[in-house]
């Protein structure tokens, strides 16, 4: 028998499948939490608290960004082939995008170009030199220029100065190396360049300033990142030298030693903001949003010029002692 | 606008007339059940989003008043910690003689967890007192401290500082700490001496930090608390806005009353919650984006919409279940009057079902047509018995005419002394009232009928002076089938009297079978019948009466075909100055057969 259906019918068989479509909607609504973007954060060396500021400003942007960072140290300070190693593991693990502070830059440089690891990535603090490779961090070399010009202010005599040429292999420390040489600014009569030969390059580094410091005498003695100014202050701790130290650098322990007045005066970056916007920067690239990557690409990354007197004031505290997490 | 809306409000009623009862019931409580359900749903979605906003304000209210008890209390307990110092220790020691030391060690371990050091300082900015027991750093002038100066320049109060990190001792380990100063200026008794001094708790920042930490965990906003000049004194991303990377808008915050605000900054509209905190003129706020009060009442909307839906589906499917449960046994009960109407009396086919009242309905109209078929069977019967009882009274009209005429020729006969031919006349007659009774039956066999028309033509001679001759030729096969009584005699009759005699006139009757009827003629040799009275003969029109017994041919005709039915009857044919025959088909049924049966047709 033909069933006769009736408008009302069709109305009623409409309205549920409208019902089921509604229903499908709110349990895929439900269900949906958009995925949590991994970046992970891949530096050199071994020491968790020297990236405290960093890994803070890059968890501050994260929080904007449903990212989440993962910071990765190595085992040693300078092993490109580690860092290429945890570079792919990260890649393979399922990162979605690759924050680095490259410790070799022609290693990694070379590393990466030919093996792209397929997501997102940017360095941060030092590069591959490569221009094309962005970067996010101070002017390494005005702040080289910077620590000469402050020796030079507060060093009003003659002066032999030795620079240590260590870890020149990072991008920044040779960048701060070539800016300080070249610098027109007079901060020193005499520069000499402490570096390890081969014969040494394997032995600690504090060895090697023990020796030189015990054989050749200097006023003012330069180090350009955070690395050799610790190796400094630990070579000359007990020397009893009256030798002025400057430095670049921005672990807590050369931020200590300031205090003290072992470091006569130091340059400190802002790493909480070298951490938010290589974050920012890196993400921005990540979706496809030129104008903002190129706006925080732009953003210039404050540094301080801190020494004993003036490291409590308001601004360089704030930029120096993270605040407790 | 008026005359659009009538003709709107007639073509909604046109519409509704011309539809299904179903339909205008299913539409009408739909639309009445979807409007209502879809009030409902937006009524109390409105008044849902407004309690979700007010509930989200009210919770923020809620953690903010919370925190500002727990910043209040930690205040209070770290003035309570000064306030015990002084009074209990510092006042009743006498620095001449003895030092407060072992208290200032035993109240910082008593609250370490919350204060990072304890230390008393003379005016000057001599150490008097500090612990933890640590070394003065190198080069540092109390006096030139924020907290001191403060202390230095209202006695009265107790002052609490922006935080910053300790810069009094020595640190191991390269830490360092951010702290909250509460300083005070106190009275140091050196003997007979009082001098002032200043008294100082720096209190670890990280307990505020962490008290606003959890505050602003998992939850929309967040809070942040600044000091009575709008300086920052935690805020959950404290680092950014002292780099510089983003800002916050507590300079106008700082501007705002105690209580609910709603601002616009950065283009983004929030709600701001301000809360001051007693002594230290602190204000805690609360910052929540509006979108984000509301944020699940997306989820809500769709879930409202989904409600809404479903039960629109099933109130549609209710109305159109009881519209069609109703209106079912209507439809077709109206099917089955519709097949009455079309002649369809029987009673089985009236639907019966449904409500109760509907089944009384099909009931009531089954029972009708039971009593309707009933009475048209009646009246059909009644109609026949009345046809047959004005036909058995036509034949019955035979006699009185009949009678008086040959009675009437008799007494001539015996007045003329002709005895012999008035007996026979008189035996000829009480033969065919003897045929004409017939015990009352009115179907005779063929044999008696046409003795019957014997005898009346042997009346008629003596009565006509034997002004015609006849003949009578019956197959003697056809003698015991069935005929209706008295229908060949009216034709006898008719000849007679139409015939116009001579004695030339020759009236003759044949019988015999033919394609298994059976057909009597009665033929006379008159004048013949015009043809236009041969048209009407058998209709209606000729129920005349004329000369002769009145029993006209129409009757006859009626007769056989009341009792006979199908194609019997008569025929006539007829040619004027020729003649006429006029000719009975009968069915051929044999007398025994119908006495057995009864049936003739």
């Amino acid at each position: 028998m033909k069933i006769k259906r009736t408008p009302m019918f069709y109305v009623v068989i409409v309205i549920f499948l409208l019902m089921l479509i509604e229903v499908g909607y709110y349990v895929n609504l439900m269900r949906k939490t958009e995925p949590i973007i991994q970046v992970s954060l891949i530096v050199y060396g071994s020491d968790n608290r020297r990236w405290d500021n960093l890994k803070q400003g890059a968890d501050t942007a994260a929080a904007d960004m449903n990212a989440e960072v993962t910071l990765i140290t190595m085992s040693s300070d300078d092993d490109p082939e580690e860092q290429t190693a945890l570079i792919r593991r990260e890649a393979l693990n399922g990162a979605d995008a690759l924050l680095i502070a490259a410790c070799d830059a022609k290693a990694i440089g070379s590393y990466i170009k030919n093996n792209p690891p397929g997501i997102p990535y940017a360095f941060v603090e030092s590069g591959t030199g490569d221009p094309d490779v962005p970067v996010t961090g101070a002017d390494d070399a005005e702040m080289a220029q910077a620590l000469a010009g402050t020796i030079d202010d507060n060093e009003k005599d003659w002066i032999k100065a030795a620079v240590i040429c260590d870890h020149i292999q990072r991008d920044s420390v040779r960048k701060r190396l070539d800016a300080l040489l070249n610098t027109d600014i007079h901060y020193a009569d005499d520069v000499v360049i402490w570096e390890r030969d081969e014969q040494e390059i394997d032995k600690k580094a504090q060895f090697f300033l023990q020796r030189k410091l015990t054989e050749e005498a200097v006023d003012v003695i330069i180090a350009l990142d955070s690395g050799s100014v610790e190796e400094l202050m630990d070579a000359t701790l007990n020397l009893n030298k009256d030798i002025k130290i400057y430095g670049i650098a921005n672990s807590s322990k050369s931020v200590y030693y300031v205090d003290n007045r072992l470091i006569k005066s130091l340059i400190y970056q802002d790493e909480f903001s070298m951490g938010y916007i290589g974050l920012k920067r890196l993400l921005s690239e990540r979706e496809g949003d030129r104008e903002e990557a190129d706006k925080y690409a732009a953003y210039p990354i404050a540094y301080g010029v801190v020494d004993h007197q003036n490291m409590y004031d308001e601004s360089n505290q704030r930029l120096l002692f993270p605040t407790a997490r | 606008m008026n005359k659009r809306l009538n003709r709107l409000v007639s073509a909604v009623k046109n519409t509704y007339k011309r539809r299904s009862i179903q339909f205008i019931i299913s539409i009408s409580f739909s639309l009445i059940a979807v409007l209502g359900v879809l009030m409902t749903g937006f009524a109390m979605y409105s008044r849902f989003s407004e309690r979700l906003r007010e509930n989200a304000i009210e919770k923020d209210k809620q953690v903010l008043e919370q925190v500002a008890w727990n910043l209040n209390t930690y205040i209070r307990n770290m003035m309570s910690v000064s306030d015990s110092f002084y009074y209990s220790v510092v006042k009743r020691t006498d620095l001449s003689k003895d030092s407060f030391i072992g208290e200032m060690d035993l109240l910082y371990e008593a609250n370490k967890s919350n204060i990072v050091s304890i230390a008393c300082v003379t005016k000057d900015g001599a150490l008097i007192g500090a612990s933890p027991v640590s070394g003065r750093k190198e080069g540092v002038d109390f006096s030139k401290q924020e907290w001191f100066k403060s202390a230095d320049e209202k006695i009265a109060d107790i002052h609490f500082s922006t935080p910053h990190v300790q810069n009094m001792f020595e640190n191991s380990n390269y830490r360092y700490y951010w702290v909250v100063s509460l300083s005070r200026s106190v009275e140091l008794t050196r003997g007979a001496n009082i001098q002032r001094g200043i008294l100082l708790v720096d209190m670890d920042f990280s307990a505020i930090e962490q008290m606003f930490m959890k505050a602003n965990e998992g939850g929309r906003g967040y809070m942040y608390l600044m000091d009575r000049n709008g300086e920052i004194i935690y805020h959950p991303r404290q680092r950014a806005i002292y780099s510089g990377l983003i800002s916050e808008n507590n300079r106008a915050a700082l501007g705002y009353e105690d209580g609910s605000h709603i601002e616009n900054y950065n283009g983004e509209e929030r709600s701001v919650i301000v809360k001051t905190i007693g002594y230290t003129g602190w204000r805690i706020v609360s910052v929540t984006p509006t979108k984000d009060l509301t944020l699940s009442l997306s989820q809500t909307r769709i879930f409202m919409v989904m409600i809404l839906t479903g039960m629109i589906f099933v109130v549609l499917s209710g109305n159109m279940f009881i519209s069609s449960r109703v209106t079912d046994p209507l439809r077709q009960l109206d099917e089955s009057v519709k097949k009455l109407e079309e002649g369809d009396l029987s009673e089985e086919h009236i639907y019966v079902g449904g409500t109760h009242e509907i089944m009384h309905l099909g009931r009531t109209i089954r029972s009708m047509v039971v009593q309707m078929r009933k009475l048209m069977e009646d009246m059909v019967k009644e109609q026949r018995d009345k046809r047959r009882s004005e036909l058995d009274a036509l034949q019955s009209q035979i006699n009185p005419h009949f009678l008086y005429n040959t009675l009437d020729s008799v007494i001539w006969m015996i007045e003329s002394s002709r005895y012999r031919d008035a007996i026979d006349m008189v035996t000829s007659l009480a033969s065919l009232f003897r045929i004409s009774l017939s015990r009352g039956d009115n179907i005779i066999p063929i044999r008696d009928e046409i003795r019957h028309a014997q005898n009346y033509l042997s009346i008629q001679k003596v009565r006509y002076k034997n002004k015609f001759t006849s003949n009578i030729d019956i197959d003697p096969a056809i003698e015991d089938f069935c005929t209706i009584k008295l229908i060949v005699q009216p034709l006898i009759e008719n000849a007679i009297y139409y015939g116009s005699l001579d004695e030339d006139s020759e009236i003759s009757v044949k019988g015999y079978e033919k394609d298994g009827d059976i057909y009597i003629e009665v033929t006379d040799n008159g004048m013949g019948i015009p043809e236009e009275t041969l048209k009407t003969l058998l209709t209606e029109k000729s129920r005349t009466r004329g000369k002769g017994s009145g029993i006209g041919l129409w009757n006859v005709n009626q007769r056989i075909q009341l009792y006979f039915k199908g194609n019997y009857g008569l025929e006539i044919e007829s040619e004027l100055d020729e003649g006429t025959t006029v000719r009975i088909h009968l069915p051929k049924i044999t007398y025994e057969d119908y006495k057995k049966g009864g049936e003739l047709s």
